[in-house]
């Protein structure tokens, strides 16, 4: 992997509203090239907002469509990854995350793992993906998953599996379980960031939303980890933010010479095992 | 159990609160100040993220009210910045009927000072501020359509309890902290005593219960009476009516509630 800079951005969107969402990510996207930034990643579903409900197919567009021009022309000099609800060719909305750059769709992801289990519904509206594939760009090898995947390592592992270097991961991950330390769903999944980029080796970068829909308050908190486990920055809670991170290629090098945790994957075991269980 | 981090707490209802100002383009808040401990605690929240000048308190005291709930409003009115109208509600009530029992009279004037709030709100362009909590939300200790009634519910995922931890983070004065809550329908009437427990045993159990999801029994198992147990869990069903939108009769192939399904901020999207 070459060395990268990229932008995170903690991003608001309004909701059901995606002129007004396509606008500011353009203008995010600006601002991030002119401070050197290569990529930019937004949090997911930020072209239209989260509780879609029954606006979830009325709001899903192609990646091709007129309403996201704007972004891919804005990605002549700099890469963008969004998230939108996905109109298939079967008619059923996914949500999926797009890598657009030099004008041209780079890589498309379908939420694998749409949860559909207390506060969320989105199997109700939403289909699901079934590829798990990492792809080439022009500074290394990335692989992209969305929120809840994050809670499911073994998409990240298939994902460094197949190559990636650099895993991202938008979210739109509601606060909840205050504590006194805090949300407890902040501790989960800077844990799961943590272990997904320590363990697999790869850079592992997460962008969560901010903003309210209805009583739900995005928490931000974006996190992000180096292959050797390290902290690349933690974002605030609540607040929106561009952060611009600097992941150097020759850590991946030097985490898997300190340490052989990717070599050591047993991927003919693996597929035997989950064979056996599946023919069970 | 019941801890929680107030800072925390104070900047996500902070968040909320603008969210619901700015996406409806209203100039602040308005609330009905009572002097007591919630209505207290969301002014404080509201005029700590809106300033104290777009938020209004409303003190609406009837003649049986204590004088204390009255000095109590001004006290954290003054202590806040905010302006505050007041509306003495006797008459209303009076005009209306003289010879109520205590609950039906109850009812009347948490739903007469809902009147005059969502008019004072239209009035000057405020949204509602409700300030009921977890714990009286749960046990249906509220008037539907009274006290219940408000555009935005600030501390509704707080139990009462912690809704005195956060009125000790916003520094609060003592002396609304440390009073027994009342909804001051009658001299000396008390939540506590008329719930027949002590907020501090019923937020433990609805902890238990509600948000551990243990069952009745092993919340028994965890040092509480079966009859404070039964009690309460009748009183959550019981009161389930008014924590839903009223049944709408499906006729028709698209009905609102069962498969129009759509988010309050669907309204601000244009």
């Amino acid at each position: 992997m070459k060395d990268i800079k990229i932008a995170i951005a903690q991003f608001a969107p309004k909701f059901a509203d995606i002129n007004a969402n396509v606008t500011r990510q353009v203008e995010w996207a600006k601002e991030a090239r002119e401070k050197g930034a290569q990529i930019i990643v937004f949090p997911e579903l930020s072209i239209t907002g989260y509780c879609l409900k029954d606006l979830s197919l009325d709001f899903s567009l192609k990646p091709d469509s007129e309403k996201l021009k704007p972004i891919l022309e804005a990605s002549e000099d700099i890469a963008i990854i969004t998230s939108f609800p996905e109109l298939g060719d079967d008619y059923v909305p996914r949500i999926s995350a797009a890598m657009f750059y030099k004008n041209r769709l780079i890589h498309l992801y379908q939420k694998i793992h749409p949860p559909t289990d207390g506060m969320f519904q989105e199997l109700r509206y939403f289909g699901r993906g079934d590829q798990i594939r990492a792809f080439d760009t022009s500074w290394g090898r990335m692989g992209l998953v969305i929120c809840r995947d994050l809670w499911h390592p073994e998409e990240a592992f298939i994902l460094s599996a197949d190559g990636a270097e650099l895993i991202i991961a938008p979210s739109a991950i509601p606060a909840r379980g205050l504590s006194s330390d805090g949300f407890k769903i902040t501790t989960s999944f800077e844990m799961l960031v943590y272990t997904q980029a320590f363990a697999n080796q790869v850079y592992f970068l997460l962008c969560n939303r901010v903003g309210f829909e209805d009583g739900i308050g995005f928490v931000g908190s974006s996190v992000g980890y180096s292959p050797e486990g390290r902290m690349l920055y933690k974002m605030p809670e609540f607040d929106e933010k561009l952060e611009i991170i600097n992941l150097e290629g020759h850590r991946l090098a030097s985490a898997r010479e300190k340490a052989g945790f990717s070599r050591e994957r047993r991927l003919d075991l693996f597929e035997r095992e989950i064979k056996r269980i599946n023919n069970a | 159990m019941l801890d929680i981090d107030t800072k925390r707490a104070e900047k996500i209802i902070g968040q909320f609160i603008i969210h619901h100002v700015e996406s409806a383009q209203f100039q602040g808040a308005v609330l009905g100040l009572s002097g007591g401990l919630d209505s207290s605690v969301v002014a404080a929240l509201a005029s700590r993220v809106l300033g104290s000048e777009r938020v209004l308190g409303i003190l609406m005291p009837y003649k049986f009210s204590s004088s204390e709930s009255t000095e109590h409003a001004n006290l954290i009115a003054k202590q806040l910045g905010i302006r505050t109208k007041t509306f003495d509600i006797t008459k209303i009530a009076e005009g209306y009927e003289t010879n109520l029992d205590k609950l039906r009279l109850g009812n009347l004037l948490a739903r007469l000072r809902m009147c005059i709030v969502f008019d004072q709100s239209k009035a000057e362009s405020l949204i509602v501020l409700g300030t009921s909590n977890k714990t009286e939300f749960l046990l249906g200790y509220t008037t539907w359509y009274g006290d219940m009634a408000a555009g935005i519910y600030p501390i509704a995922d707080f139990y009462k309890t912690q809704v005195r931890m956060l009125a000790k983070h916003l520094g609060i004065p003592q002396v609304i902290i440390d009073k027994p809550p009342t909804a001051d329908l009658w001299p000396d009437q008390t939540d506590e005593s008329e719930i027949g427990n002590s907020y501090e045993r019923i937020d433990k159990m609805l902890q238990l219960l509600v948000d551990g999801r243990l069952s009745p029994k092993e919340t028994i198992q965890k040092g509480f009476s079966e009859q404070e147990v039964t009690r309460l869990t009748k009183m959550v069903i019981k009161n389930q009516y008014k924590r839903v939108m009223p049944p709408i009769c499906k006729i028709s192939a698209r009905t609102i509630g069962y498969d129009f399904n759509y988010i309050k901020d669907w309204s601000t999207s244009l």
